[in-house]
């Protein structure tokens, strides 16, 4: 489903507005493995980045017309763009304020292929797809959420949202495109060691996201949406 | 007799040279070229107002002083392509006739009954030593009913619409490809143009062709190298079919982010292509084959190869402002 612009930024501060509100009950619950206020966490993460509808766009010429200065379009062919699914790879540096709340600053580049899918030639010629490659570079800052631990006594979930910076160049790095991108999402925390405000932790996280993106590369206006998810591992001091 | 076939053709008139479509692979458009000390120059103008006179021959209902103003429509309209180093100068009225070689623009009503076909002609004196324009004439035939009518007219083709074209000539381009056209009894009907330099006229009753299209300002800006430094960039590339190079293919590079379509010729021995005065951005390539007109209205049609079908690069190609990208190989498929 694609939702109009103004809604999918509602939905992103809806987003936000539930981080908050769950606050109160969540901070009640807390016991078990934490991040230690204001001792920097860095991880290390290579993730997947879902593919993202950029837009249809027709190839049109001027039809003919008698006494009308506006002529109807006539299309020579359409085409549909899209960006594919990628891998990618990312650090990050968390920073939390207290057991419960963080900021982190993130920065991740993946290398998907842009596919443009050429159809309805007016002459009849079968549909084709022409692509190039893309450099995809974010970095974006999240306020991320610490809920109370799971039933395991080393992992506890945690909510994210944010939003940064947008780059991406086409192939050969002939031309760049910028654009914002904002996320919600949740992940998984789980310290193999530490987290007991005494030791150093070391830990694996798992996170999954809903990332919308307006600018960069596409051939359409409004936000697009896609999934990612990324595991990694942090080191906190 | 094709009654629902007007083409237009641009004569030449050279004084001492041959003038002919560039042999080396056309930029952007097809842009005319003369031999000048054993190299190909484009033919254009030097910098400086381009002076024209129209004729006090009224016709068809049209009045010099109208005709003078959609000459003058036309031109502005031209001349809103900025960064030109030509603007036009209208010099008022004169009792020459458009063809007469005597140093002066002219431009009016002709009658032509042995170019029953064509509605306008463009005619050219050269400077042999620098490939510069002298003098150039336009003539509109009095065959055709002609109206300078705001809304148009029904049955009578539209001056300003045809002035357009026709000036186009007068300032160094040759025709445009992009326009699809289906044959009617034993001519053609144009179904859609993407340039007012397409040569094939719009229907009697059209005034669509009042505004120019992309590849008409990329055509302009090419020519004249008139784009300021760094906003425009070319696409080069080569034309095969089972691996033989394809003369006279017609390629299509459509910008996915503005819909713009610019048209160039594989004119080179080896089926090269350059096509120049685009916008930075990604574009899809389409070769087809040079169907849709006549192919005299373009060049020498000895060579040209019409015998594939239509066929769109597998690559994404990216202009960069200021550079051209590397050479792109399209094999098309033979029909």
């Amino acid at each position: 489903m694609t939702m109009p612009w103004p809604g999918r930024r509602w939905a992103v501060w809806m987003t936000m507005a539930g981080l908050v509100a769950l606050a109160p009950s969540a901070a009640l619950a807390q016991s078990g493995p934490a991040l230690r206020p204001w001792r920097p966490v860095f991880e290390v993460a290579a993730g997947w980045t879902g593919a993202s509808d950029l837009g249809r766009v027709d190839a049109t010429t001027r039809g003919t017309s008698v006494g009308a200065a506006t002529a109807p379009a006539f299309r020579l062919f359409t085409t549909e763009s899209e960006l594919g699914t990628a891998p990618s790879a990312g650090v990050a540096v968390v920073l939390p304020l207290s057991r419960q709340w963080a900021v982190a600053v993130r920065g991740a580049a993946a290398r998907p292929t842009l596919t443009t899918r050429i159809s309805a030639d007016a002459e009849g010629a079968p549909s084709v797809e022409a692509t190039e490659a893309v450099s995809d570079y974010t970095v974006d800052l999240s306020v991320l959420y610490q809920l109370p631990r799971l039933g395991g006594r080393r992992a506890r979930p945690y909510l994210v949202a944010g939003g940064g910076y947008l780059r991406q160049l086409h192939e050969d790095n002939a031309l760049v495109d910028t654009g914002r991108t904002w996320h919600g999402g949740a992940g998984l925390r789980w310290w193999l060691r530490g987290g007991d405000q005494t030791a150093r932790a070391v830990g694996l996280t798992g996170e999954v996201r809903w990332v919308w993106r307006t600018g960069g590369i596409t051939f359409e206006d409004g936000a697009r949406a896609m999934p990612a998810a990324a595991v990694g591992l942090f080191v906190g001091f | 007799m094709r009654p629902a076939w007007r083409q237009r053709i641009a004569g030449l008139l050279v004084a001492v040279s041959v003038v002919a479509p560039l042999a080396t692979p056309a930029h952007a458009y097809l842009k005319f070229g003369v031999e000048v000390a054993g190299r190909i120059v484009p033919v254009r103008w030097g910098a400086g107002p381009i002076r024209y006179f129209v004729t006090e021959r009224d016709f068809s209902g049209i009045s010099p002083q109208a005709f003078s103003d959609a000459i003058g429509r036309a031109a502005a309209t031209w001349m809103r392509t900025p960064g030109l180093p030509v603007s036009f100068s209208a010099q008022g009225l004169t009792r020459s006739q458009p063809l007469e070689t005597d140093g002066r623009s002219t431009i009016g009503f002709l009658d032509r009954p042995d170019q029953e076909r064509v509605l306008g002609a463009a005619s050219f004196l050269l400077d042999a030593t620098t490939g510069q324009i002298l003098e150039s004439d336009i003539y509109f035939n009095t065959r055709f009913r002609w109206s300078t009518a705001a809304g148009g007219e029904a049955g009578a083709s539209d001056l300003e619409s045809i002035a357009l074209h026709e000036l186009g000539h007068l300032l160094g381009l040759g025709h445009s490809a992009i326009g699809e056209t289906e044959v009617n009894g034993a001519g053609r009907r144009v179904l859609a143009s993407g340039s007012v330099m397409f040569p094939i006229a719009m229907p009697a009753g059209s005034i669509s062709d009042r505004a120019l299209q992309a590849d008409d300002v990329a055509g302009l800006l090419d020519l004249y190298a008139a784009a300021p430094a760094g906003e425009v960039g070319s696409i080069q590339g080569r034309v095969t079919k089972s691996g033989r190079a394809v003369y006279g293919a017609h390629v299509v590079a459509f910008h996915l982010d503005s819909g713009a379509l610019v048209g160039g010729f594989a004119l080179g021995d080896d089926g090269n292509f350059v096509i120049g005065g685009l916008s930075p951005g990604p574009y899809i390539l389409r070769v087809e084959p040079l169907d849709d007109a006549d192919v005299e209205s373009f060049f020498a049609p000895a060579r040209v190869d019409i015998d594939f079908g239509v066929t769109f690069a597998p690559k994404v190609v990216v202009v960069q402002a200021a550079g051209s990208t590397a050479p792109l190989a399209i094999e098309v498929r033979p029909r």
